[in-house]
């Protein structure tokens, strides 16, 4: 009984003092650092453990010299790899993935040495929806705290697991079909404004629009209905024209060379510059426009396919592009046919704008030709 | 978040990881034993060797200052952890644990159900009047301490009544309370004496009795050199004086202990010392990891941290109100005066003295009391 009395007076005076002598601690007690990266069907990544909490899973020291040699823990990898094989799976798809320790190395961090073990999860799908299981170190130490960050493409997710909530779910971010679509539409509008030779073509073939042909010569319109009859023609044409060959290509049922296609296009915007000064087709250009549409086509088709479509939703991108590409053209032809019929009676409309406008844009269609045929940038 | 973000950090913070050349090189030290926790199911030892065994580790963590041991405490526990109504050693060896991981509500109610069933229990009583007395309950903490009279040894109840008392208005009837009690210290045995030299040299600071503290911090150091809170204690009392070069001299430089660690980055903020810069990286992280566990022993430490190194007095003013929401000893009192002070936040100020007041609080290291 004396014993007793002794020893709890003992005890109780240190457990007493640990906790009042002076201010606590600052405490750092066990974190492992797990980071993950995951590439299709496998993840990668690393994981830091503290090297005195290997010493909680297996035999280190094998000297029993106190001191932990590279030696020791190289010898030591095997034992050291079944213990984190089992205390961590990554199931991917329903699946449990298949987790080897690839690698072993030392890494130095602020509060003392890690050993970094290199991981590989081979999975047998593609990972969409990942989970990890966590259960490292928490036998001899519930204090212990998994440090986890997952690279999943752009996006990083990041927790902290511990016996309490020892697991991480993840859906990946699969790129959603709406922010697709609005990726393509954007792709077909910006490829309009900046190709240059699409619309040039369109605007050698507007430029008459505001006029008729009558008895050889170009008398303007009276009323602006003819002229957005002949504007809504002109455009239609050439966009169901395109339409066509975008979607042919773009589905890979019709193929033709890139280099043919940008040269034909080249001759397109001179043909319908020529046009404009010869008058040689004068009422019926929306002809023109869906026969030289065609060609077009194949040329937004070569963009499309440099972008690439998804596997997943083709034709919804597809649309999507081509949606983009006629609002773009129609962006353009909206703001230029008010001003052109305001102009459409002027000598600088006449002479200004239809016939040196038309020189200039058959000489760019001329280099073009040139560049084109000759392989030139 | 503060979530995702630290963690991210935590990640950057990291450099290269290499391979080294030689087999011999050494990596690091390894703890004299770690003890084997045997795991799975045959992992539930008897209650009373479960529960010594976690008591060993909590006296590890003492001496050691390292939370792991803290960590292998619980693991040992763990059979018995979530259950309530667990054995008369497990409920005091829990009540311990959880008060050292500052989960004070939790250790209230393991030791108020192992009183219920055992009101002569004098361990009981002892954790339950410390717990009350860091929160700063110093009634029922007194309370407590006169529950010993009769169950313990009468120096133990006398020792803990003196120290309550010294918090709650009478801290020179306190004193001379220990000076009585020094005739008898020798007797003790060596953890007990180590406790009173803690307490009688903490109310010499507190009166603001110089003499006597040096006297006593020498007496002190000398016959426990290796208790962590007496090295703790002494450097504090070095860095108020302005004498960062004792501390400097006092704590080795590769010192473990975060404690001290913290003193010495102190010393060298001080001293203007250049050695300060790497040591506050190292301190910084560690707060930072404790923010991403969700730990708060360290609030305390990172207030006072932030404070006198001279960083953002509204950081350190929500840590120190944080921290004093979960305990209430002296120190509490003064980081979160200093910091209400720097923050130029009188009702925080206002509110701290009416409190210190109210209780009789008396501590020579608070700050000046200003008019108004």
């Amino acid at each position: 009984m004396l014993f007793r009395r002794f020893s709890w007076i003992k005890s109780l005076a240190a457990l007493i003092l640990a906790c009042i002598a002076g201010p606590a601690d600052a405490h750092r007690p066990s974190d492992a650092f797990l980071d993950l990266s995951v590439q299709a069907d496998h993840v990668e990544g690393h994981w830091e453990i503290a090297l005195r909490d290997l010493a909680s899973l297996v035999v280190l020291d094998r000297d029993g010299d106190h001191a932990l040699s590279w030696g020791e823990l190289r010898a030591a990898q095997p034992a050291l790899a079944r213990r984190l094989l089992a205390a961590l799976s990554v199931t991917a798809g329903g699946q449990v993935c298949d987790l080897e320790v690839t690698d072993l190395q030392i890494n130095d961090r602020l509060d003392g040495r890690y050993a970094w073990f290199g991981l590989r999860a081979q999975c047998s799908v593609t990972v969409t929806a990942l989970r990890l299981d966590y259960a490292l170190l928490f036998d001899p130490d519930p204090t212990h705290r998994g440090i986890v960050v997952l690279h999943a493409g752009d996006a990083v997710h990041a927790a902290v697991l511990s016996p309490q909530h020892p697991s991480l779910d993840v859906m990946l971010e699969t790129p959603s079909r709406w922010r697709s679509f609005v990726d393509f539409l954007y792709e077909g509008v910006w490829h309009i404004w900046i190709g240059y030779d699409h619309i040039l073509f369109l605007i050698a073939l507007l430029l008459p629009a505001v006029w008729r042909r009558q008895q050889g010569h170009w008398i303007a319109v009276e009323r602006l209905a003819p002229a957005l009859r002949e504007v809504a023609m002109v455009v239609s044409a050439f966009t169901v024209a395109h339409s066509i060959t975008l979607s042919l290509a773009a589905l890979e049922w019709v193929n033709l060379p890139g280099r043919w296609v940008e040269l034909a296009i080249a001759a397109s915007v001179l043909l319908a510059a020529l046009n404009n000064l010869t008058a040689l087709i004068g009422n019926g250009r929306w002809m023109l426009a869906f026969a030289f549409g065609l060609i077009h086509g194949f040329g937004f088709a070569g963009v499309l396919g440099e972008l690439g479509l998804p596997q997943s939703g083709r034709v919804l991108a597809l649309l999507a592009f081509n949606l983009g590409v006629e609002l773009g053209q129609l962006s353009i032809v909206v703001s230029l046919v008010p001003i052109m019929f305001r102009l459409r009676a002027t000598r600088f409309y006449r002479d200004g704008i239809f016939t040196l406008g038309s020189i200039a844009v058959a000489a760019v269609a001329c280099v073009w030709m040139v560049q084109r045929a000759t392989g030139a940038a | 978040m503060l979530g995702v973000a630290s963690i991210l950090n935590a990640a950057v913070v990291a450099a290269a990881p290499y391979r080294p050349q030689d087999d011999a090189m050494i990596l690091a030290s390894l703890p004299a034993s770690v003890p084997r926790v045997p795991g799975g199911t045959d992992r539930a030892l008897p209650p009373a060797t479960a529960a010594e065994v976690a008591r060993i580790l909590i006296e590890r963590f003492r001496a050691s200052g390292d939370p792991r041991e803290l960590g292998h405490a619980q693991a040992v526990l763990g059979p018995w952890w979530r259950i309530e109504d667990a054995p008369d050693d497990i409920l005091l060896i829990r009540a311990t644990l959880q008060q050292s991981q500052h989960a004070f509500d939790a250790a209230l109610a393991d030791l108020d159900r192992l009183l219920r069933r055992r009101p002569d229990h004098a361990q009981a009583w002892l954790t339950r009047a410390t717990v009350l007395r860091v929160r700063g309950e110093f009634e029922p903490a007194a309370d407590a301490c006169a529950k010993l009279e009769g169950l313990g040894t009468p120096f133990v109840a006398e020792l803990c009544s003196a120290s309550v008392q010294a918090l709650s208005g009478g801290l020179s009837a306190a004193r001379v309370r220990m000076d009585r009690l020094a005739q008898q210290r020798v007797r003790q045995p060596q953890a007990i004496d180590a406790w009173f030299a803690a307490e009688q040299l903490e109310m010499s600071v507190r009166a603001g009795d110089v003499e006597s503290a040096i006297a006593q911090a020498a007496d002190a150091l000398s016959r426990h050199p290796n208790d962590l809170g007496l090295q703790a204690a002494q450097a504090d009392r070095l860095l108020d004086r302005g004498d960062p070069q004792a501390v400097i001299e006092m704590i080795p430089a590769e010192t473990p202990v975060d404690a001290l660690r913290l003193r010495l980055a102190l010393a060298f903020h001080q001293a203007g010392d250049a050695r300060f810069a790497q040591l506050d990286a190292l301190i910084m992280d560690g707060f930072a990891a404790a923010h991403r566990r969700g730990d708060v022993p360290h609030l305390r430490e990172e207030a006072r941290y932030r404070l006198d190194t001279g960083r953002d007095p509204q950081a350190a003013l929500a840590l120190a109100q944080r921290n004093w929401e979960i305990q209430r000893e002296p120190w509490d009192l003064r980081i979160l005066l200093e910091a209400a002070i720097a923050a130029a936040r009188a009702d925080v100020e206002t509110a701290a003295w009416q409190w210190a007041d109210r209780n009789g609080v008396v501590d020579a290291r608070l700050p000046a009391r200003r008019p108004g």
